[in-house]
């Protein structure tokens, strides 16, 4: 059983130790311009590109060349490969991992690990949105709460540990890679709507071993009122982001729970969650947090928001999003806030933030009994977004869309491991003025100054890529691939690949010319809910299926 | 056979019948409002979210409102064994974790959205 970690397993990886040379770093692979080495593409995290053999004067000619099919459609494929010396690292449902030819798309490995017969029960089973590599390993994390790290060449298990216990936690596992940062392997862990206690932990890299924890819920009465801590949920399930200049790693935290509050459900502010809390990626200690909201009673969590490093006029700004439609800007060496801008048209959660001090301005939290109605809706804002140094604008998507709440009392041990503690329903609503649409903006990413907007009725729903070629890459819910001119927004080309788009577009370099992969399959639970609204989505197929793309 | 034996013949087969029906009928009474209400309530707490969405509109499973196709019977056992179809979307086996009354209660529900558009 996959379980036991052989004596076998023990040797081997005891062997790989001693034969690699002592390294103070974990180190990650570089990130030459080819080269796609960390879930948001660069150390900066913009998902921006130099590459420019593509570019806006020949787009038109881009052609497919290959596609990968991953072969489990079950919760499709949501995933931003990574791309290392020519070598394409996917990972698709179940956590089946594949290292392509980057120029043939033909499979070097692949690896499938022995997911425990719980994946069938849990609610947050079968996702994978990423690989992360370091030290000529390839690591996961997998959706039973297992972290496993492989061999880069040849796809062989180095290790393989459990680090969360997932029946206990109460579903609590892994849907995104752990981040390289510095010493440590970092895991964010499930939480949210889970019963239980989100976490965060720091594993050696060479071993699988636990370093350290942080519970992602304060140790705090006043934070959390009576025992509301133990069903508190929190977590961290989206990548972090690891900045080397400070030795940080950077997480949003998930929202806690019960999503929706009856009243005393959870007395206080409910640190940490729906926060950006700053680790030390030594250590686990906190060393600044931002609450961007307050004892959640949205799912306006953060844990969706990636983080960018926007370098400028000699100084670096931290920016992150947060579900309820608002990006902040903080001072990434003390969390200090230096804007918030709001990115969606239709908020009425609160009146604003104030974005020199984060406060929220009159909050509408909903109330048991009430006909609840908040903007923005809680799916959708969660994919990464793109900086482009070279135009000086940041590529993000937005949901336009509302959602009418109903809170229901709901006792935590009651909960089964098949299913959350919301608290209520949310229910997916047009916004006020009867509408229910998507929208591409190119920012300033400091004020939020619109420079383009392109209006979309199906979600434009991937993450964003940008390039040197002065092309922004996107896809939308149906399955269509977009390229638009990253200046003006004008679309220079579509390919429509069948499934919808809600994983990353990457772009890399193999055998001399550039390629472009996008992800297609939709997937995710932001395809379950979006259906909801965008009813003619409900027969959108399903699909798995990694399509590279180059100049004719 | 004479008509007299015919027809006890054929009510004989229709009583046996009848009762190898019963033994498979739901034990509650799917059109009990009250069931319904309680299927409903379980369902909303339950199986919308994620996956079959408010009241079955549409969701990341299969829809669950107008289908004449499913008897209370496919209901049932598809709640209580969950599905696992090779390669595509998994549903949890909720036999065990809710009572049988629970799974026919969540029945009843989903027959009673049968004529629903």
């Amino acid at each position: 059983m996959k379980k036991s970690v052989t004596s076998a397993a023990l040797t081997a990886a005891l062997a790989a130790v001693l034969a690699t040379p002592a390294l103070a770093q974990n180190t990650a692979p570089s990130s030459g311009a080819g080269n796609w080495p960390v879930y948001n593409g660069n150390p900066t995290s913009t998902r921006f590109s130099p590459l420019n053999e593509i570019n806006a004067g020949n787009v038109q000619t881009l052609t497919a060349a290959w596609i990968h099919q991953a072969g489990v459609i079950g919760q499709g494929l949501v995933e931003t490969p990574l791309v290392v010396d020519g070598v394409v690292y996917s990972i698709g449902s179940n956590d089946r991992v594949f290292a392509l030819d980057g120029a043939t798309g033909n499979e070097i490995w692949h690896y499938y690990p022995h997911l425990g017969d719980i994946v069938n029960e849990i609610a947050f089973s079968q996702l994978a949105r990423g690989v992360a590599i370091g030290n000529g390993r390839v690591y996961i994390g997998t959706v039973d709460g297992y972290g496993i790290a492989l061999d880069q060449k040849t796809g062989k298990e180095i290790w393989n540990t459990q680090l969360l216990d997932t029946r206990k936690c109460k579903g609590c596992n892994f849907t995104s890679p752990p981040v390289v940062a510095g010493k440590t392997l970092v895991y964010g862990g499930t939480g949210g709507e889970l019963p239980g206690i989100g976490k965060i932990l720091g594993v050696d890299p060479d071993t699988g071993k636990i370093i350290w924890t942080f519970e992602v819920l304060k140790n705090d009465p006043k934070s959390w009122g009576g025992d509301s801590r133990l069903s508190g949920g929190g977590g961290a399930w989206m990548p972090g982001f690891y900045d080397a200049q400070t030795n940080t790693v950077f997480y949003g935290t998930a929202n806690p729970a019960p999503d929706y509050d009856w009243g005393n459900a959870r007395p206080g502010d409910n640190l940490y969650t729906s926060s950006v809390v700053a680790l030390d990626p030594d250590t686990g200690k906190l060393k600044w947090y931002h609450q961007e909201v307050p004892h959640d009673v949205w799912d306006y969590d953060a844990a969706a928001g990636q983080f960018m490093m926007i370098d400028h006029d000699g100084r670096r700004t931290l920016l992150h999003r947060n579900k309820g439609g608002f990006t902040f800007l903080y001072d990434p060496a003390d969390g200090t806030i230096q804007n918030v801008w709001q990115f969606n048209k239709y908020v009425n959660w609160v009146k604003g933030i104030d974005p020199k001090t984060g406060d929220l301005i009159d909050r509408q939290d909903p109330k048991m009994g009430e006909k609840n109605y908040a903007c923005p809706w809680l799916v959708g804002n969660w994919e990464s977004n793109s900086y482009s140094p070279q135009t000086g604008l940041m590529y993000a998507t937005a949901v336009e869309a509302c959602m009418t709440i109903e809170i229901q009392r709901q006792a935590p041990e009651t909960v089964p491991l098949s299913s959350y503690y919301f608290g209520g329903t949310p229910s997916p609503a047009k916004t006020p003025d009867g509408q229910a649409y998507s929208h591409l903006d190119a920012r300033d990413p400091l004020t939020g100054k619109v420079a383009w907007e392109v209006k979309s009725d199906i979600p434009l729903y991937s993450s964003a890529l940008s390039t040197a070629g002065d092309l922004v890459f996107m896809g939308d819910a149906k399955g269509v691939a977009h390229a638009y001119d990253a200046k003006t927004g004008k679309e220079l080309w579509t390919f429509n690949l069948g499934s919808g788009i809600r994983g990353g577009p990457v772009t890399y370099e193999a055998g001399g010319h550039q390629y472009v992969a996008f992800p297609s399959g939709l997937g995710g639970f932001g395809g379950a809910f979006i259906a909801q609204l965008w009813t003619k989505m409900a027969d959108y197929p399903q699909g798995a299926a990694l399509v590279a793309f180059r100049l004719k | 056979m004479n008509t007299f034996s015919l027809s006890l013949a054929l009510l004989a087969g229709v009583v046996v019948n009848a009762a190898a029906f019963a033994q498979d009928a739901p034990p509650i009474d799917l059109k009990n409002p009250a069931a319904i209400a309680a299927g409903k309530q379980g369902f909303d707490m339950t199986c919308t979210g994620y996956c079959h969405g408010k009241d079955g509109i549409v969701g990341g499973a299969p829809a669950l409102r107008g289908r004449t196709d499913l008897t209370p019977e496919r209901i049932h056992a598809t709640i209580a064994n969950g599905k696992r179809p090779p390669g595509g979307k998994i549903m949890p086996a909720w036999r065990g974790t809710l009572s049988d009354q629970q799974i026919w209660e969540l029945t009843a529900f989903i027959v009673s959205l049968r004529d629903a558009k």
